[in-house]
């Protein structure tokens, strides 16, 4: 079972955080300034961005979570807090009309239903944390409008590349499994030891080296890309993959699949990993990356993209070991984030 | 007992290597199977031998000394561009920046070290002793790895040939793979597309028409 995970946070590792902020609202600033917003619209952007920035941030610190358990404690202030944290994106979509009225009703019970399937558990269960239907059901219910863009989009400035709605529900995903069902053992944290970091650096290029490459490049899947990022992109385009694909991505399937997985069959902890990759694997099923291969489901024609799902999911068990070995899905997520940039910036698909 | 081993590792370097052909010079899923084959002989066989990490070469040992190889390449490399320019070969240097193909290209060179030297090389040194001839034979099937390509099966002949002897006394691949991407980018911008068809080897190599 993955250790370690919710130590103090140090003023060291909460300067990290702090640092984090800043420079995703700098990126953010100077992207969101490329489509010359109003400054008012801008304004109202930054808070909405600036805010579920911090929000996500701030859930790496124990202290916050644990005061943020004390404060949802009880089924009213659970469900008020679950509201709340989608209540600025709605009134924003709303003021800015990108979120209609079926809209604001639908992101209003995707907080509240998600909130009580985990409450419900939580009371069921208190002191045992393991897969149950309910569980099963709160994470695909917080998972599938993601997946299959069933919400409605609320982008900062209006008309711009974010959605934020990912993020908003990424944060109510952190509050639901952290403070409300307090699931131990996800790992966000700021607490990056050396040995962290290069565990996540030897797992990154045994894959890359072992794996990606030589299966992804003689089958035509990716090929070296000729021509270079501008240096400045650089930063930011690792600082936006980790922050907006690495980490969410490692918070469902290993902080909360994986280390369910592995509270529901302590013995078969290699099951777990491999049982996380192989969903993690397949939930790239829709990607349009070739080579596919044509399957056909009840007269229905699909494009199965089966390298990609191959490579996700020998990926996912490179992520799984790093979690596993660290308790960390900051750790799993530095791997992630440093394979989605080494591709971002050396290969195109 | 002795024989048997043998027996299987010559089993073993002749299945990959009919493999990597295989792969070379089919297509769809032909071209799958045959890599699947090759890519598990490899790893998979390298994995089983339980030898750590240093005694093949990936280590720290001997990268210190072998460094020497890295510069060299670079001296290389400027000789191909400045030959290129001369012989007015040289291109795709215009927007795409010839240094940020060296890292993009480094863990393909790497793989391909790693399968020449721990995998090949390794076997045919345990088959026949640690004479030239092991180095030779490796040299020979990496260049048979780039038929039909005119350039390339010469080109990969002498310069795996230096590698293997480099590995050898060295026994380190980090230092020949970044020596190996150096030269793979020289060769690409120096010499004529047509007659290197993009770097393509095996049945890749045959369509190819010239922009």
């Amino acid at each position: 079972m993955a250790q370690g995970g919710a130590s103090p946070t140090s003023v060291a590792q909460r300067g990290i955080l702090l640092a984090l902020w800043f420079a995703a609202m700098a990126a953010f600033v100077a992207y969101a300034a490329k489509e010359h917003p109003a400054p008012d619209s801008m304004a109202a952007a930054a808070v909405v961005v600036g805010v579920v920035l911090a929000l996500y941030l701030a859930l790496a610190d124990p202290a916050f979570v644990s005061a943020l358990s004390g404060a949802v404690a009880g089924g009213a202030r659970g469900l008020a807090g679950a509201l709340a944290i989608f209540a600025l994106p709605t009134a924003y979509g709303a003021a800015t009309h990108q979120v209609s009225l079926r809209g604001g009703i639908l992101l209003l019970l995707y907080p509240a239903l998600s909130w009580a399937l985990i409450a419900w558990d939580t009371r069921r269960r208190p002191d045992r944390p393991t897969l149950t239907i309910r569980l099963a059901l709160a994470i695909l219910l917080l998972w599938m409008p993601l997946e299959f863009d069933l919400l409605p989009s609320v982008r900062a400035p209006s008309g711009g590349p974010i959605n934020l709605i990912p993020l908003y529900a990424l944060c109510l995903a952190l509050l639901l499994f952290l403070a409300v069902r307090k699931l131990p053992g996800i790992g966000l944290t700021a607490d990056l030891r050396s040995s962290d970091l290069r565990l996540a650096a030897i797992l990154f290029a045994v894959f890359l080296a072992f794996f990606a490459t030589p299966i992804g490049i003689p089958l035509h899947f990716a090929e070296s890309t000729r021509l270079p990022l501008p240096l400045y992109e650089w930063p930011v385009t690792a600082l936006a993959i980790f922050l907006l694909t690495a980490l969410p991505e490692e918070l469902l399937f290993r902080g909360v699949l994986q280390n369910l997985f592995e509270r529901t069959m302590p013995k078969r902890p290699t099951a777990a990993l491999v049982l996380a990759s192989v969903i993690f694997g397949l939930s790239h099923l829709d990607n349009p990356n070739p080579p596919f291969l044509p399957v056909t489901l009840r007269g229905r024609h699909f494009a199965v993209p089966w390298l990609y799902v191959v490579l996700a999911t020998i990926a996912g068990i490179f992520y799984g070991l790093a979690y596993r070995r660290t308790g960390k899905i900051t750790a799993s997520a530095l791997v992630h984030g440093l394979v989605d940039t080494w591709w971002a910036l050396f290969f195109h698909t | 007992m002795i024989a048997t081993r043998r027996k299987a590792r010559i089993l073993e370097v002749v299945v990959v290597y009919a493999a990597i052909q295989a792969a070379l010079w089919t297509t769809g899923t032909g071209r799958t199977i045959a890599g699947a084959v090759a890519w598990i002989g490899v790893f998979g066989s390298v994995l089983a031998e339980r030898v750590s990490a240093s005694k093949l070469g990936l280590g720290r040992e001997g990268l210190r000394p072998s460094l020497w190889i890295v510069p060299a390449a670079l001296g290389l490399l400027g000789v191909f561009l400045i030959i290129g320019w001369l012989g007015g070969s040289l291109h795709g240097l215009g927007e795409e920046a010839l240094w940020w193909r060296v890292p993009a290209y480094f863990p393909w060179a790497f793989a391909q070290q790693f399968a020449a030297q721990c995998f090949f090389f390794r076997r045919l040194e345990a088959l026949g002793g640690n004479g030239p001839g092991a180095v030779l034979l490796t040299s020979l099937l990496f260049a048979g790895a780039h038929l039909p390509n005119p350039v390339l099966v010469p080109a990969t002949m002498v310069a795996e040939f230096l590698w293997t002897l480099a590995y050898r006394r060295y026994r380190n691949l980090y230092a020949i793979s970044i020596a190996h991407a150096l030269l793979a980018v020289a060769v690409t911008v120096a010499v004529p597309e047509a007659w290197h068809h993009y770097m393509h080897v095996g049945i890749g190599y045959l369509p190819y028409r010239a922009h």
